[in-house]
């Protein structure tokens, strides 16, 4: 039995500059005391080519966690622009909630994320350099992608399993959407279905 | 007969493999599999019942959906309270839920797109199976839960102390599919792969019996073996036997567990059968007689369901091909007119059948009169075992006792009590205003969440719903900023709780987090709200729990505090919110002065907020005594002898000017007397009188210099010079043996005994009893002294004292307020005591009756109302020892003893009966220790009293023969 069921994720300040940090106010409840606490990770995908230009933009921990519902905001700074490459600075990319606990990931919720101009002639003629500050960061706040795990909740040492293969599926997936760069959520929404 | 298959109802096309309706037909539940995980599902029942509910999009058809269980759930059950919901699935756990209303209304099912109507919490988790539970049935009345589970085993829980154990029913050596109760609560049967059904005995849950022969051919090809017992009691019929080569539902008759009835036709195994839990009457024009039968359906692997009335030999439907695999589950609605089905297909059937085709259900009362009459008294489960009479006495006593029951007592015993199955909810709860920020020592923040606390489970029977299915909580967007959660950080470095962590120290992060605020680096935050954002809001301070007005400007936005300074490189060129230092958002109080929030308040100084005006420091001030219209009064004496049978005592300020001062006169005149009377006697004094008592012997008399004057009722003597008090006068009272009590304006209470020139009490302050919580007044509501001299105060606040000089301390005589006593159930044992108009020999009846108001009685025999009822009573009964209540305390005593033997609480009540019985070995009488009498009664009579009270339990029936045994040893020897 999963002891931590994710109940809501509100994304704030949405859109808003590239540079603003992120925000989420995350709820979830809990049906029994934990003994340990969770781990919160907000891991950014600079691109989607490969794995090596995530960003973990911040772990956290939270906990004590009694029984019962609970609520924080989980704020974590834009990532490095340094550290993305250059053609996958605009368009869309994904932000990757998790969570763990005793080190093993039972959610994972990805977003959606398009990054543009708003000035309109940056926008036709973009800058080869990025311009970061004149860019805009649009999550896909309604369409979550949730994926969980089973993992061991229970005191015993057994029972690791690990679902590498099903966590990166979001990430294949916006490889293969990622030629399609209209993005209003009509016209996403058809190819967006829950997993 | 309607059938409907709603397309609606699906676990996304996965198999559903249990359907249980709702006992009130609001609702229905499923179970199986989820797409990662176990899944169970309340919906609403009504669009499937009514087309127009269903077309109207306003009506939820979904309530809640719980993926909580980790593998497909088998089974899921419904208590007949209602109030809970069972679940047992493939992860060997059974999840016990109830309905809970969060403050933040609907859920989601995050990610799915799936709305929860509604909450429902799982209170209990259940485990003890080793293996895949199937198979789940609550007993009659909810006492008890059996569970079944491929472990070979069943489980019987304690359902009104989960997680409880009550039994291991060990002895198949197959896996078990299917348990069933008998309506009675004698048995419980359980059918397995082993190719047996097993019925147990719940009087010592061991096996009575073990039928095999039906099931020999039978091979292990289905999920589930769902058996049911008939509502009469009369049958158990089995799920997949076989008889001649062809599958049967084996019918197993109570009387013998003969076997010799089948119902035969489905042309594979039958996974489960249930019967409806009507029994139904219907009289055909042949018979004279209307004939009762019950109800049974039947489902199989053969993909079909049929339904068998017992007084036909044909069923009265069949359903081919109703599914495209096997039936796993069946449930009737408790009208009795509606059954539902499910199958491994993943979807489910509604048949609806009309009152012609089934026949009329019998009233509960004619289905528990028919109980009665085949099975004797029908048993409740606080009298489960069988009793037999054993002595011949008890027979007499228990006649006598049934003659004079009392009515009150009779409607008090049902209530299967159901309170509570919840374990101890741990204690410590996170903050409910702010997250906790602080860093570890690695630099990672370590965030304690903001608690969200559950509405208290107003009721917590799920009750019908209106509109409010409309709600559609939003999700997930929001062009907000800012949370409305208040960050708090520290700057404390922690250490994280987690195993794997390198500096781990196990289990020491909580105390890394200082309970209440640090100063330095916190403030007050305003707590989240949205909407009352430029209202006056009262707050509560976490770090006194004084109450402050706050005003909330709506120019100044809730501010997050931090002390990270942010990262400035970040930070250009971004409309990153202001960030102010912390400040309490207070812009007005009113007349109040502003405490600063984060300096903790020496209590001294707060003193009593709600008596009166704090005087110069600490202390109380109580309303002096006031003559109305400042002139004078009339007090009428009674009870006097002979000719003074009635007086009357006059007093009036003023009555005299003299060059000196004005005088106040005092007369004192038989009742009756006309203007031109002589008084009895008369006198002046100096100073205005302010207030009065008097009986047939004394007169008390304060005047407003802060003296007591005491007078002769008789002759207007004066035993004493003026007595001086420390403050003016605002109470007094007077008792027969001609002791005063006086209560000062600074609260101070002095008691005086006249005859024996000798204080009592002296000058003992109110204060420990007049506290008041913040915002109210405490006041006195009626002062009294026993006839032993102890002031009696009773306060406004619901409690009344009595200040003892022996042990120099104040008693609490009554609470209202106590919630032990709100929670008791002691009404229904108290017989009244005769309400004579002199109410002197019931003081502490008296005395809380003033007191005790708006007591509410819950109806529920939870053990914590038995154990506030016990607890209740043993305070009434010291309360009547301390006031000296012979009367009172007689009653309490029978009352108490009459609960006891209720609750067959046998150790309390040894206790009780071995204080009245004594010593009774022969040199008894010299005994020093044992008193032979007990406020004034003798004790062995007591005991004559309480041993019938005994008697009329019969599981207590030792008790009664062993007590009354000695006792009647005890009298001869006299």
């Amino acid at each position: 039995m999963a002891k931590v069921q994710l109940c809501n994720v509100v994304v704030l300040d949405n859109p808003s500059p590239f540079l603003n940090p992120f925000q989420f106010e995350l709820t979830f409840e809990c049906i029994e005391e934990l003994k340990e606490d969770l781990e919160w990770k907000m891991i950014y995908v600079g691109s989607a080519e490969s794995e090596e230009h995530d960003q973990i933009l911040d772990t956290i921990y939270v906990g004590p966690i009694p029984e019962g519902k609970h609520m924080f905001v989980f704020q974590a700074n834009p990532p490095d622009v340094l550290k993305i490459p250059v053609v996958d600075a605009l368009g869309v990319t994904v932000v990757l909630l998790t969570c763990s606990y005793r080190q093993q990931e039972f959610v994972r919720v990805g977003y959606f994320i398009n990054n543009e101009y708003t000035d309109p002639e940056l926008k036709e003629n973009p800058p080869t350099q990025p311009q970061f500050d004149k860019v805009f960061r649009n999550i896909l706040a309604s369409q979550p992608r949730v994926t969980r795990f089973k993992i061991n909740w229970d005191d015993t040492d057994t029972l690791h399993q690990t679902t590498e293969n099903t966590a990166h599926t979001l990430e294949e997936e916006l490889v293969n959407s990622n030629s399609a760069v209209g993005f209003s959520e009509s016209s996403s929404q058809s190819a967006m279905e829950v997993m | 007969m309607k059938l409907l298959k709603p397309n609606w109802v699906s676990h996304d096309d996965l198999p559903i493999f249990s359907i249980d309706i709702h006992p009130d037909g609001s609702r229905f539940a499923t179970g199986g599999q989820g797409e990662d995980s176990g899944r169970i599902v309340i919906w609403n029942m009504a669009p499937v019942v009514s087309e127009k509910i269903e077309n109207d999009e306003n009506v939820p058809k979904m309530l809640c959906q719980m993926d909580n269980h980790l593998a497909c759930v088998n089974c899921v059950r419904w208590s007949f309270s209602g109030k809970f919901l069972a679940s047992g699935g493939d992860d060997k756990l059974i999840m016990i839920w109830k309905i809970s209303k969060y403050a933040s209304g609907g859920n989601t099912v995050f990610g799915s797109g799936k709305v929860n109507v509604e909450t429902w919490r799982c209170a209990t988790t259940l485990r003890g199976h080793n293996g895949d539970v199937l198979d789940m049935a609550w007993s009659p009345h909810d006492a008890w839960l059996a569970t079944c589970s491929v472990d070979n085993t069943v489980i019987v829980w304690n359902a009104l102390k989960m997680p409880e154990m009550v039994a291991i029913l060990k002895g198949h050596s197959g896996l078990v599919k299917g348990v069933a109760w008998d309506p009675v609560g004698k048995y419980v049967a359980s059918q397995s792969d082993d190719k047996t059904l097993r019925i147990w005995r719940t009087a010592d849950w061991q096996q009575d019996a073990i039928i095999s022969e039906p099931f020999e051919e039978c091979g292990g090809t289905t999920h589930v073996l769902r058996l049911s017992w008939s509502p009469d009691g009369q049958y158990l019929v089995s799920a997949h036997a076989m008889n001649g080569g062809g599958p049967t539902a084996q019918i197993v008759e109570r009387e013998g567990w003969r076997q010799d009835k089948d119902f035969v036709g489905h042309r594979k195994a039958v996974t489960c059968v249930r019967f409806n839990s009507n029994i139904l009457q219907k009289s055909y024009k042949s018979w004279c007689k209307p004939q009762q039968y019950c109800c049974c359906a039947i489902g199989s692997r053969d993909r079909s369901l049929s339904v068998w009335l017992t007084a036909l030999k044909r069923p009265l439907v069949v359903i081919h091909e109703l599914f495209s695999n096997s039936v796993l589950d069946l449930s009737w609605s408790g009208s009795g007119l509606q059954l539902m089905a499910c199958s491994w297909d993943g979807s489910v059937a509604f048949v609806e059948f009309s009152e012609e085709e089934l026949g009329k259900p019998l009233t509960l009362e004619e289905k528990s009169t028919l109980h009665e009459r085949m099975y004797g008294k029908f048993l409740s489960p606080s009298a489960r075992q069988t009793c037999v009479v054993e002595t011949p006495e008890l027979l007499e006593v228990r006649e006598k006792q049934a003659e004079i029951k009392d009515a009150a007592v009779a409607t008090n015993q049902s209530e299967p009590a159901t309170e509570q199955p919840v374990t101890q909810r741990t204690p410590m709860k996170g903050p409910i205003n702010k997250q906790i920020e602080t860093r570890t020592s690695d630099g990672k923040r370590r965030i304690t969440p903001m608690f969200i606390p559950p509405a208290p489970d107003s009721g917590d029977v799920p009750l019908p719903f209106g509109a409010s299915g409309s709600q559609q909580p939003t999700f997930s967007s929001s062009s907000e900023t800012k949370s409305r959660i208040v960050i708090e950080k520290r700057d404390d470095i922690v250490t994280p709780n987690v195993s794997g962590s390198s500096n781990s120290r196990p289990c020491d992060a909580t105390s890394a987090i200082p309970t209440t605020p640090v100063v330095n680096s916190t403030s007050s935050q305003p707590p989240i709200s949205s909407q009352t954002v430029g209202q006056n809001r009262i707050t509560s301070n976490t770090s006194d729990g004084r109450l402050e007005v706050q005003k909330v400007d709506r120019s100044v936005p809730t501010v997050v505090a931090t002390k990270r300074r942010m990262d400035s490189a970040h930070g250009t060129g971004t409309k990153l919110p202001t960030v102010k230092r912390s400040r309490p958002p207070v812009a007005t109080s009113s007349d109040k002065q502003l405490q600063p929030t984060s300096l903790p308040q020496p209590s001294a100084k707060v003193g009593l907020p709600g008596v009166g005006d704090v005087d110069s420091g600490q202390g109380l001030k109580l309303p002096p005594l006031k003559l109305q219209d400042g002139k004078g009064f009339v007090v009428r004496i009674s009870g006097g002898i002979g000719l003074h049978r009635n007086r009357c005592l006059e007093v009036e300020n003023g009555a005299y000017g003299s060059s000196f001062g004005s005088l106040t006169k005092v007369r004192m005149f038989s009742d009756g007397h006309s203007a031109g009377d002589m008084p009895g006697w008369e006198a002046v004094l100096g100073y205005p009188v302010c207030g009065s008592v008097a009986n047939s012997q004394l007169v008390a008399i304060a005047c407003e210099d802060a003296t007591l004057h005491l007078l002769q009722t008789d002759t207007g003597q004066r035993p004493l010079p003026p007595l001086v008090l420390s403050s003016p006068a605002s109470r007094l009272a007077l008792n027969a043996s001609q002791q005063v009590m006086a209560v000062t304006c600074r609260g101070n209470v002095s008691v005086w005994d006249i005859l024996k020139t000798k204080a009592l009490v002296r000058n003992e302050s109110l204060l420990p009893v007049m506290q008041a919580e913040p915002g109210s007044t405490v006041t006195i509501l009626s002062c009294s002294l026993t006839e032993e001299g102890h002031p009696i105060v009773s306060l406004s606040t619901g409690k009344a004292y009595m200040f003892s000089a022996e042990l120099g301390n104040w008693l609490v005589l009554a609470n209202s307020r106590d919630p032990v006593q709100r929670c008791s159930l002691h009404r229904a044992f108290v017989t009244t005591l005769p309400t004579s108009e002199n109410t002197r020999g019931l003081p502490l009846a008296c005395l809380q009756s003033h007191v005790i108001s708006g007591g509410n009685l819950l109806g529920q025999g939870s053990s914590v109302s038995a154990l506030c009822t016990v607890t209740f009573l043993e305070q009434q009964l010291a309360a009547c020892r301390a006031l000296n209540s012979k009367q009172e305390y007689h009653s309490w005593l029978l009352a108490l003893a009459r609960f006891l033997v209720q609750e067959g609480l046998e150790t309390r009540l040894r206790l009780i009966c071995d204080d009245l019985l004594g010593p009774t070995h022969s040199r008894a009488k010299n005994s020093k220790s044992w008193e032979t009498s007990l406020m004034g009664f003798s004790k062995h009579a007591l005991l004559r009293e309480v041993l019938p009270l005994i008697g009329s339990n019969l599981r207590l029936q030792r008790i009664y023969t062993e007590y009354s045994d000695q006792l009647a040893m005890l009298s001869e020897e006299k």
